[in-house]
């Protein structure tokens, strides 16, 4: 075997180095002195030259002229959950018009219902119609907490009257016009005579009792505020998919908005800052995230407030795999290892317990995505 | 008046965001290129495939490009891990199913049933290159088609493989050294 060291151009390093013009200028002089002398390293370093020449000089066959669209052919053959090419602005033309449609209907049944929640009695009615439509879909989650709160903070005065099975479990409010407005909104089918008999013994029960506070005085041009009625209330149930899927997936919540009537009044500031907002992105590719049918409480996701979380959900819309994503970059990374480990483990075992609990909508095939808390 | 042609940044964020007419825009500019990386590769009677094996993995993988290499660097990439794949693959497939255990499983059998003589003979630097290539170790294809074929900067490939310059500063020589030993027989129309 040939010693490198006495032939350098023995060493496919040296030669390369000399080749990209690296060596230092006392190497590379002393090397060229010696290779005058050295039949073994001139040969050496002309076959490496001559290797790369060939390899440089080879031509390149042209691709196939339909290679990129024999490409875009295979991409849309193989990812059938993505947006089809053609896509303009970002909209899918296949979904436009079911999306006018629904919009349309929006606009036309949200006076009709308005109007219908007007006929309601004397005190109700004067509010109603001073009130803006309510901000019922967004806005009809955040009345149950000040209706669970309602019925905590008072003892019921009265017998509870059953709750409308049309209202889907959703409680009546002495306020009302949130939640009435949005069960009508919500259940499109006319009342059953149940259901009648039922509102309309709430409605006089409410009008009672705004007779009872008839000489409180009127805000801002508003009728006059109703009291709770706590013994109308049933207990408020986990929220349904029905209300979920209303917010497109993600629940959207806003603290400050406004509930209509005493419900939203008797809000606690404590309620308020309860309030979560999730944001679901999809990781996998796939497209659009799958609806979220069921989520835990507010009170259970506030703890994992600002952090991101990585769930592979099954095709049956069950989180399998909870795992904590980093919420940024070098930062991110930085606070996490400065994070306490027993504190993060008890964190970590209770994202992996809490978030088990958020259901999505089934899909043909798993998905990956990220819940943003906030 | 004509529209501005848009970057390859852009076209990729487009796309991020579900304009697939913006990846369209974006394979078409760079099918050609990828072509010749994996002619070179692989040969070029598989360059077609894997120039859509590349395109389809960096559709797949378009959520996780963040931007922080340059697109073209973010392909040779994706091209240099199906090139590895590739041939790991058939070396596993061989195993299981030949009980071959050679010492070079993972590399492609000659193209032709001529000899290195008839190859050489015949003065075809293409087909000569070709059959190097074929016995060049996968881990050291792609850097030394970055380096030599598309004259990249050894930093442009580090970042682009994301190994330390070192490695790849050693990868490449030691791929010329392979490319020396295999094909300097062949130019010489000897036996290897």
């Amino acid at each position: 075997m040939i010693e490198t060291r006495s032939h350098p151009a023995q060493s496919a390093e040296f030669l390369s180095k000399r080749h990209d013009g690296e060596l230092a200028a006392d190497e590379a002089a002393a090397f060229e002195a010696h290779r005058l002398e050295c039949a073994e390293c001139q040969a050496s370093v002309a076959e490496f030259e001559n290797a790369l020449a060939a390899y440089r000089s080879a031509p390149v066959p042209p691709h196939a002229s339909d290679l990129s669209a024999r490409i875009l052919r295979k991409i849309r053959a193989t990812s059938p959950s993505r947006r089809p090419f053609g896509v303009m602005f970002g909209i899918d033309v296949r979904w436009a018009g079911a999306l006018a449609a629904a919009l349309l209907v929006v606009i036309i049944g949200a006076p009709v219902f308005s109007r219908r929640e007007v006929r309601v009695g004397p005190a109700t009615e004067a509010d109603r119609l001073s009130s803006p439509i309510p901000a019922y879909v967004l806005d009809a989650e955040e009345e149950r907490p000040a209706e669970k709160s309602a019925e905590l903070r008072s003892a019921p005065a009265k017998p509870a009257a059953p709750a409308p099975k049309s209202e889907a479990g959703r409680p009546p409010t002495s306020a009302g016009v949130a939640t009435s407005t949005t069960r009508d909104l919500y259940d499109s089918r006319p009342p059953t005579e149940d259901a009648r008999e039922s509102d309309d013994a709430r409605r006089d029960q409410i009008a009672s009792a705004n007779a009872d506070k008839a000489d409180q005085p009127a805000a801002e041009g508003r009728a006059v505020p109703e009291p709770p009625a706590p013994s109308l209330y049933a207990a408020a149930p986990a929220e349904t998919k029905e209300e979920l899927s209303r917010s497109n997936g993600a629940r959207k919540r806003s603290a400050s908005a406004p509930v209509g009537g005493e419900a939203g009044a008797g809000a606690s500031a404590d309620e308020a800052q309860t309030v979560v907002r999730l944001t679901i992105h999809p990781v996998d590719g796939e497209g659009e995230p799958p609806d979220v049918v069921q989520t835990p409480s507010d009170e259970r996701l506030a703890v994992f407030r600002g952090r991101k979380y990585l769930l592979v959900v099954e095709s049956g819309g069950r989180v399998v795999a909870v795992a904590e994503r980093p919420t940024g970059g070098k930062l991110a990374k930085d606070k996490a290892r400065e994070a306490d480990p027993q504190t993060a483990a008890h964190i970590q075992s209770l994202a992996d317990t809490v978030l088990r609990e958020l259901a999505f909508q089934p899909g043909d095939r798993p998905r990956r995505v990220v819940v943003d808390i906030q | 008046m004509t529209e501005p042609e848009r970057t390859d940044e852009e076209l990729l964020h487009s796309a991020r965001e579900g304009d697939e007419d913006a990846f369209g825009a974006f394979v078409r500019r760079h099918t050609a290129t990828v072509h010749r990386w994996m002619a070179r590769a692989v040969g070029e009677s598989d360059a077609d495939d894997m120039t859509q094996d590349v395109f389809l993995k960096a559709y797949r993988g378009l959520p996780r490009f963040r931007g922080e290499a340059p697109p073209r660097a973010w392909l040779a990439s994706i091209a240099d891990n199906a090139v590895k794949n590739r041939y790991r693959s058939r070396s596993r497939f061989r195993r299981i199913f030949a009980g071959s255990s050679d010492a070079r499983p993972d590399l492609d059998p000659p193209e032709t049933s001529a000899g290195p003589e008839d190859v050489a003979r015949a003065g075809e630097s293409r087909r000569v290159v070709a059959e190097a290539l074929r016995r060049l170790a996968p881990e050291f294809r792609m850097p030394v088609v970055l380096r030599d074929l598309e004259e990249w900067s050894y930093e442009e490939i580090a970042l682009s493989l994301e190994l330390p310059i070192g490695t790849v500063k050693s990868r490449i020589a030691r791929g010329r050294g392979q490319l020396k030993e295999i094909l300097t027989p062949l130019l010489a129309g000897r036996c290897p």
